[in-house]
């Protein structure tokens, strides 16, 4: 079978590669010719997908014939059922990881098998604590599926496996957080460190975006439970901005280089996110804050505490032998920090007072914020990153949707409201849409050159 | 080598299994019998059947029973000590820490929950709250004829875990917690521990 689709790229890309003097012009067609006419062997990939369907089906099957007969089965059955498929699925898993005559066929199903003991397995764990009416903490239950999970993608070296266990630690700490804690659960981070391990020295990047959005989404958690309080948003914020800046370190780092180039967007995007709040003029009162027990003096020592280790790393990231950010940027954005670094102290010292403030506040917000899409947009097009530039325009729509309707809602007549709102945008739109295309454009025609 | 590995996850997650189901039973093996005064609180139809969403006497103590002076927060772990009653047992006293008591006592170990505003009463949970049952028993359970009391036999081990071990309707066993077996006694047996 022909790889079509691996033909045309070729045929589009050689010609760059030629150009940057990677490969010599007499070889490119030696290169197309090879690739034309060499027959790859069948990926299998509707067999697998119909496996995995096979999986989930099965998985089904079984839990629908317990809710079917649970009554009428006595606990015998029910444990030799529950521990019977989990060890043969195991040893499913074994048969083909042993016999691998159909390589690639073979190593798939034997990490279909492993999946699937991994779902019984958790599975088990609910229908035991059933069977023997276990009422325990439940968040527990999930943490030692999640475990098992991460052992096995230890062992097995099997991506489905730990992006399992990637899922089930973030329903946990939801569970924890939300139903429990009803503040940072800091346990998930010390579990997440060990997501870190296999992504990077096994090169899983699936697994490596799966954990970073599980973290980030962690991260969310501690906004939606202090979003009533500034001061935890902006710390939030200076931490982003910290694995952000780390991520640009890291960069430069042939072991790390892999994660901090995917690190940083996250980063980026959770820093970019955190701003976006405070330039909300939000009806923050005393005794919300109150409820969670935010102290004002923790408030300036995070915050303070935040910012030096922003200003360390911006002296470590100007000290790498090879720039990331060019001299103009660089001031530009010191610029914009201290200005930011400003702006959390007056908040800081308004403390309780913000209700009187808080349109000042969220108007200096305003100004930081847009110039501060300004600066990502110029970053991003100097280092050629498009997501840079594309978070940027994305950031800059949003806002100007959230202004628009901050400002207008109350004083335009409803219909008039949606008509030049929708005026607004429609030609707003296509405006950044043909600047956002031009900057990316521009950057891959110097990437050729 | 893939096979050791193998073989490792799976005696790990066979034990994992087998120990839940050993720490219960421990618990039902070695514990002491009590009796609890119960209702049902809306029984539910889980994929598995239904299950006895149960609420106790004991869920909810005064404040005043609390025998030591450290301040209660949610979450915490307390140590209730339980006396013997006619027929049912009841909370005498509340602990941070595991306390010694007489043979006519019990402590079971508990976790808060919740408190009323004025603090005048916390509410605990003992991990004994929820009850599978077969598929279409519920109702019979949580609407019992009008003379009818539905009562708990638990079993306290002597680190405080809790499980329950039998259901009683009128002091008479309607079903017992076996280790392979849950015996639905056709004729009960009276027992009311």
């Amino acid at each position: 079978m022909k790889d079509e689709t691996f033909i045309q790229r070729l045929k589009k890309e050689l010609p760059i590669w030629t150009h940057k003097g990677w490969v010599k012009k007499e070889n490119q067609q030696h290169i197309l010719n090879y690739v034309t006419h060499k027959t790859v062997p069948e990926t299998n990939t509707l067999t697998f997908t119909f496996a995995w369907m096979g999986v989930i089906l099965l998985s089904a099957g079984i839990i629908t014939f317990f809710a079917a007969n649970w009554g009428g089965i006595n606990k015998i059955t029910k444990l030799s059922i529950l521990f019977g498929s989990l060890w043969l699925a195991y040893g499913l898993s074994y048969f083909f990881f042993h016999k691998r005559k159909f390589l690639e066929f073979d190593l798939k199903a034997a990490h279909l098998f492993l999946f699937l003991g991994l779902i019984l397995f958790g599975a088990n764990i609910w229908l035991i604590a059933q069977i023997y009416h276990i009422d325990a903490h439940y968040p527990n239950g999930v943490l030692i599926w999640s475990l098992a999970a991460l052992v096995t993608a230890y062992l097995m070296r099997s991506p489905p496996a730990l992006i399992t266990s990637i899922l089930l630690a973030t329903l946990w700490t939801a569970m924890e957080t939300f139903d429990f804690l009803r503040s940072v659960h800091w346990s998930f981070l010390a579990l997440w460190i060990l997501f870190l391990y296999p992504c990077i020295q096994w090169q899983w990047r699936i697994s490596l975006h799966i954990a970073l959005l599980s973290l980030l989404l962690w991260s969310f958690f501690i906004i939606g439970l202090y979003v009533v309080d500034l001061f935890v948003v902006q710390v939030y914020f200076l931490g982003a901005l910290s694995v952000f800046l780390l991520g640009r370190i890291l960069i430069n780092y042939p072991l790390t280089h892999l994660i901090a180039s995917t690190v940083q967007r996250y980063s980026a995007f959770a820093a970019t996110f955190a701003l976006f709040i405070p330039t909300f003029p939000l009806n923050i009162t005393k005794e919300r804050g109150l409820f969670f027990d935010i102290v004002p003096s923790a408030g300036y020592l995070n915050t303070l505490m935040a910012i030096l280790l922003c200003v360390g790393l911006m002296i470590w990231l100007r000290k790498q032998p090879k720039p990331s950010f060019n001299r103009i940027a660089f001031i530009l954005g010191l610029g914009l920090f201290c200005f930011l670094c400003l702006l959390m102290f007056i908040n800081l010292i308004l403390g309780s007072h913000i209700e009187n403030h808080k349109g000042m506040i969220a108007l200096g917000y305003n100004l930081i914020f847009f110039t501060g899409l300004g600066w990502i947009i110029y970053i991003g097009y100097h280092s050629h990153e498009r997501f840079l530039i594309n978070l940027g325009f994305v950031f800059f729509a949003l806002a100007i949707l959230a202004r628009y309707f901050d400002t207008f809602w109350t004083l335009f007549n409803r219909s008039f409201f949606f008509i030049t709102g929708g005026l607004l945008f429609t030609v707003g739109s296509y405006y950044f849409e043909k600047h956002r295309r031009k900057l990316t454009e521009s950057i891959e025609e110097e990437d050729i050159k | 080598m893939i096979g050791k590995r193998l073989l490792f996850i799976v005696v790990l997650q066979t034990l994992i299994l087998f120990a839940m189901i050993g720490i219960k039973q421990w618990t039902l093996n070695t514990g002491k019998p009590i009796l609890l005064e119960t209702q049902v609180i809306d029984p539910q139809s889980l994929f598995s059947g239904d299950y006895l969403n149960l609420r106790y006497a004991i869920n909810a103590i005064p404040s005043k029973k609390l025998a030591d002076d450290e301040p209660v927060n949610t979450h915490d772990i307390l140590y209730v000590v339980l006396k013997k009653g006619d027929p049912y047992w009841e909370a005498v006293a509340l602990y941070h820490k595991k306390p010694e008591i007489a043979d006519d006592e019990v402590v079971i170990k508990g976790e808060v929950t919740n408190r009323t505003f004025d603090k005048d009463t916390f509410y605990l949970k003992y991990g004994i709250e929820n009850y599978f049952i077969p598929e279409g028993e519920g109702k019979k359970l949580e609407l019992p004829n009008s003379n009818d009391k539905l009562s708990i036999g638990v079993v306290v081990d002597r680190f405080g875990n809790a499980g329950i071990r039998a259901v009683l309707v009128n002091g008479k066993e309607r079903y017992v917690e076996t280790l392979f077996g849950r015996g639905q006694s056709p004729t009960p047996t009276g027992n009311n521990t």
